[in-house]
Order: structure tokens, then sequence, then C-alpha cells
């Protein structure tokens, strides 16, 4: 499926504490008794992501059928876009650096490291996650940004990749604040399920 | 609590829901179903959660409402336990919204069906709630498929038979990605309700859309092909001498395939279906055969260079280059060297 | 990075670990009142086919010590219509029939009186349509796996002769798809690599293979293998276990098995088993099942009996006359080992290229 799922701006502290400033989301393709755990997996992501990632940097993972961008820039404002797997990967890194160009210029650096977590006074996000579910929409934008070095992004093959030696992403979810006793329960259910394909 | 007189309790509950106003709607009521996982040690509410019209049950109690039916079921199946048809019906509804591959429970109901316990209307509706949990059901579709011959056995045909089993399954493909049995339903719908222009010219153009946010979904493009050979089939008998009609509907499904490449340049669906296309070009119309190999061999002249510009993703977009030209070299037979 | 196939990590298990499967199945066979075990008695009867086939493979099927018991079951699943069904109070099925006779076959139980056979054809027989086709149960679902189950079962009881074979394989080539060269379920469907298998078994048991385009059909069947070196059963689908063996036992039928990387695919279905428990799963690292188990075996055995000679390295060579000598051969088309097939003198056609 060609399809974004959530973008999130964020900023990385200097501790190296990540605050999400804005986040949109569309769970519409998600069973709706999934949609809460959805979401708050996604914000646990993103801010595991950037907690891992240097600045400035280019990243994208592959988790299962998922695809996560970030770019990290040197003022250390952030953004995650988590996409599924055929979202042209290309076209999901122009938009964050747009993204981010019009997140700057709206709201004054000054106020980043103080702003509530979600509080920026940011909208738009929900309309970008509207118009480019279709890539075709973008591609005036990514040919007017073909500067991307696509050479420079990193990439993992997992989210476990990205963790540091030591780190385990069961524990980061048992331990974690952001995500909820039923999302915990789903995570440990989803994570060894396996179809049999019974043809004969 | 027991563990037969918990699965009774759960059991009533969720006859009830089902059992409200089952008429009302044209689409299934609940919405959705699905169970949700949640440890033994957080259990202490009623497992059966009804939110905005849809339906979940905690997964701690389906293996006790599981086992609970299925012995009684086989027992009753082996007459060693007597069961009315209204029990037979709420029970086999359970454990199908629990295990919707447990054929016996499918037999029963449409034993059910044929004995007028059931509707069809409402067995179609309990299809779907199924399908939206588990949308890649062999036994469901048949089930479906059996519902529906007896419509047409019965002469029951309305216009909206056909729409809303388009929409159901197009509903099961967006569910489970690469949905062989949803789309193979499809097919058995168009081959066993008929097909008219106006049926395969507004499913060529939901699938039109539907093909470009699920670029890997092979299955509908396959779909799509089945249409032409329907479209091919109607144009040949319309007038057998003149097949420039379909020349220039290939013509146009190569562009909007080309336009998804400059996307996707490294998906296999993409490839598949332009030998499809490349195929009924070269055998419909042999005289135009060199047109299509000239702007072929450009294709993939661009998409080679292409590949080595795109650090990504080209070593699959390479391979799959590699593969297609194989196949023009074995299965058309051009001498690609040549040019 | 981007590609729909699985990572093949190091730490994946490389050595074939016969022992540890045997293990797991004798085990698995001697659990039955669990959940799981309820939950799965619609397959039942297909369940011990897999198994049983399994460990007759790696020749361990004393660790199983339960013939008497599921010869029992088998007398108690065939119906009055002389179907047999997955388990005692489901219904009558032809998947379960074939199974039936399978394990009846490998039992050398068939001539025991355990089911009636008379009934058994009867059943068959009058599953079969006009055009050629064949319901899978009373109920009326026609797929060409049931054609497959129609023809085997009736060609291990040497009695093909008594449904319209003519009819049924003119089924069978209607599911044929001439873009690909594979076979759908019905006229008209996908193709997939699975009921490609079930196709070319019932045109090799009839003798009809030469009705096919084999090259065609032989060159998708080898691109669904994968750059992990697994084999997927249709484009886009990622890897699984279960069809390294409809893919190669359809190759093999076709006489084109090499046209497979085999050491890549060997790879792969190593890496698919559990080194703790015994056992494949469909992808490495998931849960193991009795189905991928048979399925991983009998994808090793025709790549150590079939594909050739000819190894990359002497490591390579001598892991596979090691192997050579602990798994049998497996017949291709009926999926049980070959000396069975052969002391039954069962006839079948294998295309050479």
């Amino acid at each position: 499926m060609v399809k974004l799922f959530h973008i999130s701006i964020l900023y990385k502290h200097t501790n190296n504490d990540v605050k999400a400033l804005k986040t949109a989301s569309d769970l519409s393709s998600f069973g709706f008794f999934q949609r809460n755990s959805v979401a708050e997996f996604m914000n646990f992501t993103c801010k595991v992501l950037i907690e891992r990632s240097d600045i400035p940097s280019r990243v994208s993972v592959k988790e299962k059928d998922y695809l996560c961008h970030a770019y990290l820039r040197s003022d250390r404002l952030c953004a995650v876009i988590i996409s599924d797997q055929e979202y042209p990967h290309r076209v999901a890194h122009t938009l964050i650096t747009k993204i981010l160009d019009e997140f700057s210029t709206a709201i004054p650096s000054s106020s980043w490291l103080t702003l509530n977590e979600n509080g920026a006074p940011f909208t738009g996000l929900d309309a970008y996650l509207a118009k480019y579910q279709n890539p075709k929409e973008a591609d005036a934008m990514t040919k007017l940004q073909n500067d991307l070095d696509e050479t420079k992004i990193i990439l993992h093959n997992t989210i476990t990749a990205l963790l540091q030696r030591g780190e385990k992403l069961d524990e980061l979810v048992e331990k974690s604040r952001d995500l909820s006793a039923q999302s915990k329960v789903f995570y440990k259910t989803a994570r060894k399920t396996n179809q049999c394909c019974h043809l004969l | 609590m027991s563990d037969s007189s918990l699965a009774e309790r759960i059991i009533h509950d969720l006859t009830a829901i089902f059992n409200r106003n089952p008429n009302m709607y044209s689409h299934c009521e609940p919405l959705e179903f699905d169970v949700i996982p949640v440890d033994c040690k957080l259990q202490n509410k009623c497992p059966v959660l009804v939110v905005d019209h849809r339906l979940a049950l905690e997964s701690w109690c389906v293996q006790h409402v599981f086992t609970f039916i299925y012995a009684k079921i086989i027992d009753s199946r082996l007459n060693r336990l007597k069961l009315a048809n209204d029990k037979l019906k709420e029970w086999t509804r359970v454990i199908l919204l629990i295990n919707p591959d447990l054929t016996l429970a499918w037999n029963i109901r449409k034993e059910l069906v044929e004995s007028n316990c059931i509707s069809i209307a409402e067995e179609l509706k309990l299809s779907e709630v199924i399908l939206t949990r588990k949308a890649k059901s062999p036994d469901n579709f048949f089930h479906r498929q059996f519902l529906l011959k007896k419509l047409l056995k019965e002469n029951i045909i309305e216009e909206n038979i056909v729409s809303n089993e388009l929409r159901v399954s197009l509903d099961a493909a967006s569910r489970y990605q690469r949905n062989y049995y949803a789309w193979a339903h499809r097919i058995w719908v168009l081959q066993n309700f008929g097909t008219s222009l106006n049926i395969i010219n507004f499913d060529l153009n939901v699938t039109k859309h539907w093909v470009e946010s699920h670029i890997s979904d092979y299955s509908a493009f396959h779909y799509r092909q089945f249409l032409y050979s329907l479209l091919l089939d109607i144009i040949s008998a319309q007038n057998n001498d003149n097949l420039s009609e379909f020349v220039n509907i290939m013509q146009a499904e190569l562009d909007f395939l080309n336009g998804l490449f400059a996307i996707y340049p490294d998906h296999e669906s993409l490839f598949m279906h332009r030998r499809y296309i490349l195929q009924q070009m070269c055998n419909l119309f042999p005289e135009q055969v060199n047109k299509v190999k000239e702007n072929e061999v450009n294709f993939i002249d661009t998409s080679v260079s292409q590949s080595y510009s795109n650090s990504v993703s080209n070593q699959w977009q390479f391979e799959l280059i590699r593969k297609h030209t194989i196949w023009i070299k074995r299965v058309l037979k051009w001498d690609l060297d040549s040019e | 990075m981007l590609t729909k196939d699985v990572e093949i990590k190091d730490e994946y298990p490389k050595e074939f670990l016969l022992e540890k499967h045997a293990q797991y199945l004798a085990n698995y066979a001697k659990n039955k009142d669990g959940y799981e075990q309820i939950t799965l008695e619609y397959l039942r009867m297909s369940g011990i086919y897999w198994g049983l086939t399994a460990m007759d493979l790696i020749d361990r099927t004393s660790l199983l010590g339960h013939k008497s018991e599921i010869l029992e079951l088998i007398k108690q699943c065939q119906h009055e219509c002389g179907g047999i069904s997955s388990s005692v109070g489901h219904d009558p099925h032809i998947l379960h029939t074939l199974s039936a006779i399978q394990i009846l076959t490998i039992y050398d139980a068939i001539n025991d009186n355990v089911i009636d056979l008379n009934k058994v054809v009867t059943y068959i027989k009058s599953l079969q349509q006009k055009d050629g086709s064949f319901f899978g149960d009373k109920w009326g679902e026609i797929d060409v796996r049931f054609s497959f189950c129609a023809i085997a079962s009736l060609s291990l009881l040497n009695r093909l002769h008594e449904i319209d074979i003519n009819s049924a394989i003119s089924f069978v080539m209607k599911c044929n798809n001439l873009i690909d060269g594979g076979f759908g379920s019905r006229p008209g469907s996908e193709s997939h690599a699975g009921l490609v298998y079930c196709a070319l078994g019932a045109l090799s048991l009839t003798g009809q293979l030469d009705r096919i385009n084999a090259d065609l059909l032989g060159w998708w069947l080898c691109e669904r293998q994968l750059p992990s070196g697994g084999l997927n059963g249709r484009p886009e689908k990622l890897p699984d276990l279960c069809y390294s063996w409809w893919v190669l036992a359809s190759l093999q039928i076709l006489g084109r098995l090499h046209w497979i990387d085999r050491n890549k695919l060997m790879r792969f279905i190593t890496a698919c088993q559990d080194e703790e428990s015994g056992g494949f799963s469909d992808r490495p690292g998931n849960l193991v099942d009795p189905f991928h188990t048979l399925f991983g075996i009998a994808g090793i055995s025709l790549l150590i009996h079939e594909y050739g000679d000819s190894y990359d390295s002497e490591a390579t060579a001598v892991q596979m006359t090691k192997l050579k000598s602990c798994v049998k051969l497996i017949n291709p088309v009926l999926c049980m080992p070959q000396c069975l097939i052969d002391k039954l003198n069962i006839k079948m056609q294998l295309l050479k290229l």
C-alpha cells in the first residue's frame, strides 16, 4: 500500500532528550481497536529513532511493512515520516525537508526549546499528510529538490539495528512511559505471529 | 464463574448485539470485529466491547468460548447431543468470528440456510463482519459464493448484489495485501452474474485508482487483465475486423503504467503487467510489433541508466530489468542485442 | 533494502538438524489435547500426513509409535458417502480423503480393510462435474486443488480409469494462464505456485504434460527465487518455506530443477529451522509447525538427490553427500518417499530438458 501514516516534528535537546513539537497521523487503514496503540507506537518509534541518530543526518529504517524516514538538522530540529513500505522514500525525504523549512519559518527557533510537548502553534501538518498520500502530488516538488543526495541517507534494516550495545527493544517498550499497558500487550502478541499457509 | 457459564454469558452478549435490528443496515452491523490482546491478569470486566458500532472480544476469553462451543457442535454432529437450530446458529456465529477456518461451522450454517433458519441477506452480512478481521479466509469467500448461487438459482438478481460484492471484495483486498481469495472472488462474481460494458468500464476505473495506491498488488493488475479479456471478447463480438479500438486501450494502459514506473521503478508487479500488455500488442497487432519493440528498447535503456543513478534501490531494479530482458528474448523472441 | 524479502542472518542455523526435527514431530504427535491442537482439528488428517511423511523421509517413523491409533482414527473418519473427514465429527472432504490415502499407503495398510475403498472411489467420482472439475465436498466449491486430490487419490488406489480423465484434464487446462504459463485456482484466476504444483501433478499422473509451455512456466517459477534464496508463490510476496516444495517439485516435474540457485535456497531452508525446538517455520525466526517441517525436508530431498552433482566447493559436496545418506528421495508429484511409489508402480510423466 502506498500510504503515509504519520509525520512528527521533534526537537532534540543537547542532553539527547527528544520532544515532539507537532504530530499528525492517518490511521484509517488500521483496525478500529488498534488505532490508539498504533498511534502510541508511532510516537514511540519517532523518539527512539531521533534519540539514536546523529545531528545532522538523514536516516531511513525499515521495520516489517513500514518505513521510517528521519531528518535531523544541525539546529536540532528534526522530523520523522512513517509510511508504508511502498511509499517512495525519495518523496518522503523531500517532503520532510520542505516541512522543516516551513516550520522553522513559521515558528521562531528561540521557542523550540521551551514549547510544550505537541504544543507548537503550527498548522498545516494534517493538510500535508492528506495531500501527499498520492506521491504524484509531490512530483513537481521532487523535481525542484533534485539536490537530495541519496547516498548520504543512512539505512537500517530494522529498528533493532539502531539500538546501542546492550539495548533491547523489548526492554525499551516495557520501560516506556509513552506506551499504555494495552499497547504493551499488543506488542507482545504481535511479535511472534505466524500465519499458517495451508494449501493442501 | 465456571468456564461454561462464562462462555454462555459471552455468547449471550454477542448474540444480543447481532440480533439488534439485523435488517436495518445496508452495510454489515457491527461494522468491524476484532480480538484485542489482553493479559489474563488484567481481566476483571466483561470481555465484550462495543464502541462506535464496532465489536471486539478480549483475547483472554477466546479460548474458553472456543473450547466450549467446539465440544458442543462436535457432540451434536455425532448425535450425542440434540441442539435446537437457534442454538446452532448462535454458536456457529461466535466460533466463526473467532476462527473462520473451521469449515465444519460454515457447513452447519449452510445447512441452516438450506432449511431457511438463516436468511441469505443476514448471512452475507455476517460473512462481511468476519472478513473485517480475517480478510483472506477461503472458506468465507466460498460461503458467499454458495449464498450468491442460491440467489441466482432463485432468480433474485438485483443490481445491488453485484455492486455489493465488488465493494466487499475490494474492502477485503484493502485489509490484506495481495489477497488472492478476494480477487478470485471478484472474478467469480463477474463470471457468474454476467458482465456488461458498463460494469467492465466501471471496474477498470475503480481498480485503476486502487492500484495507484496498492502498487505491489499484482492480483489487482491480474484482475485488470481479466477485465481486458472480457472487454476484448465484447469488442471482437461487435466488430470482428476492427480491433484498433483495443490497440488504443492497450496503449493507454501502457501509458498509465509508464506513469507508475516513473514513481515506482522497482516493483515486480509493474513489470509483470507490462509483459501482459506487450504480449497482447504483439499477438493482436503483429503489424505494430516494430513500433512496440522500439519503445520497449527505449524503456529498458532509460530504466538501466536510472537504476545506476538511483542509489537506494538500484540492485533490485536492475535485477528486475535483467529478468524483463531475458523474458522478452525468450517469449517474444526479440533480438535485443542487435538494437 | 526496499525489496520484499527477508534477511538471512549469520546466526541462523546452517546444518540440517535431523534429530531435532524427529523429536519435534514425535512430541507434536503425542500432544493431542492442547488448545492449539483443538483449534487445528479441522486439518488434523492432513497434519498427520505432514508429520508422518516428514518422519518417513528421515527414517524415524518408529518414534511416532501410534500406527494403530491413526488407523482407527481414519476408520472413524470415513463417512457413509465414502469421503473422509479431517477428524471425528467433522465433514468429509476430498483434501482429507487424499491425506488419509497417503497415510494408509505410507503405513502399507491400504488393503487392510481400514476403510471401504470402493466407497472412497464412489465418493470421488460423485464429486466430478460435467466440465471435468471436482467439487471439494458436497457443497460445491471448485478449485484445481481438488482435481489434483481426486487424480492423486485414485492413482494411489490404481483406479484412475474410474473418472472421466479427458474432461478432468480439459478443466485443468482451462486454469492455465497463457501470459506466464502458470495455473490459478479456477479459469481466469491469477497464477499461484501452489496451484501450479496441483495442475502439474494432475497432468503428470495422466501423462498430459506435453500440453503446457514448459519453458514459459519454468521461467516464471524460477523467477520466484528472491535475493535471500527463498521462494515466493506469486510476484511481490515474501518468501515462504512451503514454496521450496511447490516451486521445486513443479520444476522437477518440468525437468528444470537446475534453473534454481541451489546453494542460496539451501541456505534459506536451513535458516528456517528452530535450533532449540526443532522443526521448520515459514521464514527465519518464526514459529515452527509440521506443515513447514515437511516441506522444508521435502525441498532438501529434491535439492540433494535430483539437482545433480556439481558443487561449488568441496565443503558443499561433503555436506550434500552426508545429507543424501540420511534423507530419502521424495516423489515430486505425490510428495511421498519415492521407494513407496516405485513399489506400487504408479505411473507418471516427468519432462526432461
